[in-house]
């Protein structure tokens, strides 16, 4: 990847993203208790203008060598209709991977044919079975199930690949053995586990340690290995991280990589950087966490400026702190500057009960899983 | 991997040390043709998809 560094820090932005985060709109038509994200009450959806300018950057640094993927995620983005989403899509070039993040509560035969048209790859946000997404709720407060497990229904109908993603709070051993039982249950071709963050206007935290955590990977990973149905996001990075090390990969190796920018359009054309998950906040001293607007610059040119951007500067500190002090560092590569900065108050924080609980604890659970 | 303000053992130390378990903990998984080189890039991002987890220049 190329990149671009500030000269202070050793740590320097990619220039060419893997992966490429569009938010088409604010708005979420559920209310779940753990959710960060601040106008997901309100619909602010993006323009056509805005999609036009990022895909004309896009088209401009295409390149067959390099793949990228646009993820189309947060609100939901199934609240801006079909019409209208496929208006967006089809701005794209063909050979753009497309993922979409849903609450699945939308889902209908026409979403599904759109996505088949568009080779959209889906994921879904269910936590697990019923009795564990009590914190998934209506904008009315009342349960959100029915309508998650309706979409599922559809897709599976349909025919519809798709990915489960499950935000965990009670790390127990027995919602491992739940939650990866359940994806087997619905057809889930792929499992990605979060634990919940405190982040953005979620401030409520996990009363659980990484001990607790470190157990329920090894029993995720236990059962997975038993009946490896479901591919596990989680094991497949530790396998990355593991097959890094076999190949001999050094310190100095992992210090000099690009950090992956994870451009983030909003949708009014703010882009941020490194973290999805600071889109729509603000820094009591840096203001916005942006490194400018599409309507105004193109995309390439944004990426190319964002090291010199002071929040984006401070953040690549806290990775290059993260990358010579950190023995997880080749784990997680040092970045996350949004667990960093709501759980410490810094970008250039290090170790966050985030790291502890995801990183440390799915490594440190892969290797208490024993024949 | 050096880790320079811990006393914990080195992870890759650690995770080589293991490898037999790992092996086969990681055997499902069809890793043949992604096993990495010194051109493999890293990624580290919550949002990578399965294919993203090497992702090589020029490949």
């Amino acid at each position: 990847m190329h990149s671009a560094s500030d000269g202070d820090s050793g740590a320097a932005l990619g220039l060419r993203p893997s992966v490429l985060v569009m938010q088409p709109t604010t708005l979420c038509n559920l209310d779940c208790r753990y959710c960060y994200l601040p106008d997901r009450a309100q619909r602010l959806n993006m323009s056509p203008a805005v999609n036009r300018a990022v895909v004309e950057s896009v088209a401009r640094w295409s390149d067959p060598a390099h793949q990228m993927e646009v993820l189309w995620h947060a609100g939901e983005p199934l609240t801006v209709g079909v019409r209208n989403f496929e208006d967006l899509l089809s701005e794209w070039p063909p050979g753009i991977a497309h993922h979409i993040q849903t609450n699945a509560t939308l889902i209908d035969e026409a979403w599904c044919a759109l996505f088949d048209r568009y080779h959209v790859r889906v994921s879904v946000s269910i936590d697990g079975p019923r009795g564990m997404n009590a914190d998934r709720v209506t904008r009315g407060g009342g349960p959100a199930w029915r309508r998650i497990a309706a979409g599922i229904a559809v897709l599976r109908r349909h025919g519809t690949p798709f990915h489960m993603l499950s935000v965990v709070r009670d790390p127990a051993p027995e919602a491992a053995r739940l939650i990866y039982s359940h994806a087997c249950a619905i057809g889930a071709e792929a499992l990605g586990i979060l634990p919940e963050e405190t982040k953005g206007s979620h401030g409520g935290r996990s009363p659980t340690g990484k001990s607790e955590w470190v157990s329920f990977f090894a029993e995720l990973f236990t059962q997975w290995r038993a009946n490896p149905v479901v591919r596990l996001r989680e094991l497949e990075s530790v396998a990355n991280c593991y097959d890094a090390v076999r190949s001999g990969i050094t310190a100095a190796e992992v210090l000099s990589m690009p950090v992956e920018p994870i451009p983030t359009v909003s949708y009014n054309g703010e882009v941020t950087v490194m973290s999805p998950d600071l889109a729509g906040f603000r820094h009591p001293r840096h203001g916005a966490f942006t490194v400018g607007n599409v309507l105004r610059d193109p995309l390439e040119d944004l990426l190319s400026g964002a090291g010199s951007v002071p929040w984006v500067r401070e953040a690549l500190a806290g990775v290059d702190t993260c990358r010579r002090t950190c023995r997880y560092a080749v784990v997680c590569g040092g970045s996350w500057p949004a667990n960093k900065y709501f759980e410490l108050g810094r970008l250039d924080g290090t170790e966050t009960n985030f790291c502890r609980n995801l990183h440390q604890a799915k490594t440190e659970g892969a290797l208490l899983c024993q024949p | 991997m050096t880790s320079r303000n811990t006393p914990e053992p080195d992870l890759g130390d650690v995770l080589l040390a293991e490898a037999e378990r790992l092996e086969w903990l990681l055997r499902p998984i069809p890793r043949g043709t992604t096993q990495p080189d010194h051109d493999g890039v890293l990624v580290f991002h919550k949002f990578q998809s399965m294919n993203q987890m090497w992702s090589r220049p020029g490949t």
